[in-house]
């Protein structure tokens, strides 16, 4: 299923998701419940079954629905007359030029993070940010230069890569989350895995 | 065009919640959901994997989501369905749905039994009720009677208002206490995000220190100097007429000196950025108005400085330096949009008059501003505008075909500027038409086409040109609606 018959289904859908998932986790939480467990779902839409998605969708839904109950306890909602910061244009910290300076920063560390993974990895992450984490398509373009790589090889490989990824990230989280829009930083860690050498040398799993 | 920005996609992306017109809007837009999934891999990699779902272990749904909205309200009635919705939902969500509330239990008992027993019970209950207050109006002075009403009535307001008011202010005293807590609360985390920040902020300038070392290639200069020329352009909600236009915060020395925008050809160019004398706004706005489908172009003239210059071999008269982008746009009714190459190859019709859902008679003017497409297409087209009325309500027959009203203007024909054109249509072949017992249409749709032939009958039935396709309703190029104005005796 492509994600655009994914979202077809939700559109079709969607109010009924929505009088369901109310009941379940109440209706100020339903409408998050649903988004949720399409923005769950859209990574693995490869592996739904085009002919019957409603079991898969159900899943998904049920996962949002018990995590938004679960989180209700400890998230705080309180209502605002204005518009939150994150509607508005994003403002940098600390004026422009410390602005123009952190994002190159942001670059920096990237490239540093990305460097400390085995060539393996890199090469995992870069199929899987290539192919928008299809990985039938990522297995098709790793058997070129690896015929015996089987889906558990590749998926060890990117799965310990975002691990890796994730670890050298950790501290700087609050940081990318204001200076760089996901867009951009997909782009540019893109460009950066993309500028290493291509050829494994070996040391990954 | 689209109600959602690119910050509404960051957001979901990110878990966060957005309004549910605009999550609507993103499934109707296959690009945004292809652009989603881009972005929902940035947010796998920055959190830990969640409970994720059980791809291996899916349910069978023999239930319909409808089904399962119908019965966790308790309005599903068929109680073979009940019974499957019910099996499924012990299986997958053991004690779910939670028993109704006890009112709402109540109210169901009652329904049952009023359709069981339904009117007679009701008629004993309220023949008795009756035969009892006559009886005990029979045995009291009927002062007495009119006085013990007016004291239940006079306890039972003054109860009511009493719980009314406590009720309030009990309210209104938990929502000061929420509202407290909660403002102490975010000034904690105010606090505690401002000092991690800095302590982040300390460390990476030590890594730009680092950075600063390495060597500047002529290729990386490039690069850098193309990224940075980047631009976004968006639009705001509500606000149909406005654009803005955010720039990438490197926008500056050592590649460009400054930036000047004309936001329409008749301005001025307007100096929006120069190096350390005006600063960069984050954002740059414009109000544009609505407008009928007219072009504009924004210029963006980026100044570069002498070793941008340089190293891009481009240099312009005497000492000035600059590299000028074109964005071209659309003003429509509903807002403005990007220009795409189509759009330069299609006839701009707007229509005038009648407004829509205006009244109209029988007989009606309509008028029409046509303009020819700024690209031709090679060699002679057959494309023709042409004018369709359909019936909305009323009799079913001419719901289902298009009127072809008698006006035809070939596109190639068409004069180089806009050009006005009065069209008298007559609704009285669709109102004659319609048999004695069928309901006449009242509400008629107007569409201006440009098809590739001329539709030589009077009628064409829906099931051969279907407007309502997205495919071939992208023939049409204006449409509004009009209400037929009811007969006055005297006309």
């Amino acid at each position: 299923m492509t994600p655009a018959e994914l979202a077809d289904f939700y559109n079709r859908k969607k109010a009924d998701m929505r009088r369901f998932a109310a009941r379940y986790c109440g209706d100020n939480a339903a409408d998050d419940a649903v988004q949720e467990s399409f923005v769950r779902l859209l990574p693995h839409c490869d592996k739904i079954d085009g002919a019957a998605p409603a079991g898969y969708v159900f899943a998904a839904l049920k996962t949002a629905s018990i995590d938004a109950v679960r989180q209700r306890g400890r998230r705080r909602e309180t209502l605002m007359d204005e518009v939150p910061e994150d509607e508005k244009p994003r403002r940098l910290p600390g004026g422009l030029l410390r602005g123009h300076l952190l994002v190159q920063a942001c670059r920096v560390i990237l490239q540093q993070a990305v460097a400390r993974l085995s060539a393996n990895q890199r090469g995992a992450l870069k199929l899987w940010l290539a192919t928008e984490g299809h990985m039938g398509q990522a297995l098709t373009i790793l058997r070129e230069t690896e015929p015996d790589a089987t889906p558990a090889v590749y998926a060890g490989r990117l799965h310990q890569a975002k691990e890796r990824l994730r670890e050298e990230l950790r501290d700087y989280r609050e940081l990318f989350d204001q200076l760089l829009p996901a867009t951009t930083f997909r782009k540019l860690l893109n460009e950066i895995v993309c500028e290493f050498p291509g050829q494994p040398e070996g040391g990954g799993s | 065009m689209n109600e959602f920005t690119p910050n509404d996609l960051e957001r979901l992306a990110r878990g966060d919640s957005i309004a549910p017109e605009t999550f609507r809007a993103i499934l109707a837009s296959p690009e945004a959901v292809d652009q989603l999934t881009k972005l929902v891999q940035v947010r796998e990699l920055f959190e830990e994997p969640k409970d994720d779902i059980d791809l291996t272990n899916v349910p069978a749904m023999d239930v319909s989501f409808e089904e399962l909205a119908l019965y966790v309200e308790g309005r599903l009635k068929n109680p073979a369905r009940q019974a499957a919705v019910a099996q499924f939902c012990q299986e997958q969500l053991p004690g779910f749905p939670p028993p109704l509330p006890r009112y709402r239990r109540r109210v169901a008992a009652v329904r049952e039994a009023v359709g069981f027993f339904g009117r007679a019970a009701v008629d004993f209950i309220l023949s008795g009720a009756v035969k009892a207050g006559r009886w005990v109006a029979r045995r009291l002075p009927k002062r007495a009677v009119g006085f013990a009403c007016g004291m239940v009535a006079g306890v039972g307001l003054t109860l009511w208002a009493f719980i009314g008011a406590e009720s309030r202010a009990r309210d209104a005293e938990a929502e000061k206490a929420k509202a407290l807590v909660a403002a102490r609360h975010s000034e904690a985390e105010k606090v505690a995000a401002e000092t991690k920040l800095d302590g982040a902020r300390t460390e990476l300038q030590n890594l730009i220190v680092a950075e600063s070392t390495a060597p500047i290639t002529p290729e990386s200069f490039l690069e850098r100097s193309r990224r940075v020329r980047g631009y976004r352009v968006q639009t705001y909600e509500g606000q149909p007429g406005r654009l803005g236009l955010s720039f990438s915060p490197l926008l500056g020395p050592p590649y460009f000196m400054g930036l000047q925008i004309r936001w329409t050809e008749e301005s001025e160019f307007e100096t929006v950025y120069y190096a350390e004398r005006k600063a960069l706004e984050p954002v740059y706005t414009h109000d544009y108005g609505t407008g009928d489908d007219d072009k504009q172009t924004i210029t963006l003239r980026f100044h570069t400085t002498e070793e941008s210059a340089r190293q891009l071999g481009n240099k312009q008269s005497g000492n000035v330096y600059f590299i000028d982008e074109k964005i071209p746009i659309i003003l429509s009714r509903k807002g403005i949009r990007i220009a795409s190459g189509h759009d330069a190859e299609q006839t701009f019709a707007s229509i005038v008059q009648p407004k829509d859902e205006q009244e109209v008679r029988e007989h009606f003017l309509l008028e029409l501003t046509l303009r020819r497409p700024d690209q031709r297409r090679p060699g002679k087209s057959n494309r023709v505008v042409q004018v369709l009325v359909r019936a909305l309500d009323g009799y079913q027959k001419w719901q289902e075909q298009y009127f072809v009203v008698p006006f035809r203007q070939r596109v190639d024909d068409l004069p180089d500027g806009p050009q006005h054109y009065p069209v008298w249509v007559s609704l009285r072949g669709i109102l004659e038409s319609v048999p004695a017992g069928e309901k006449p249409p009242t509400r008629f749709q107007v569409l201006v086409t440009e098809l590739p032939f001329d539709l030589q009958a009077w009628t064409v039935a829906k099931s051969l040109l279907n407007l309502d396709d997205p495919d071939i309703g992208a023939a049409v190029r204006a449409r509004c609606r009009v209400l037929l104005k009811p007969d006055k005796a005297d006309e």
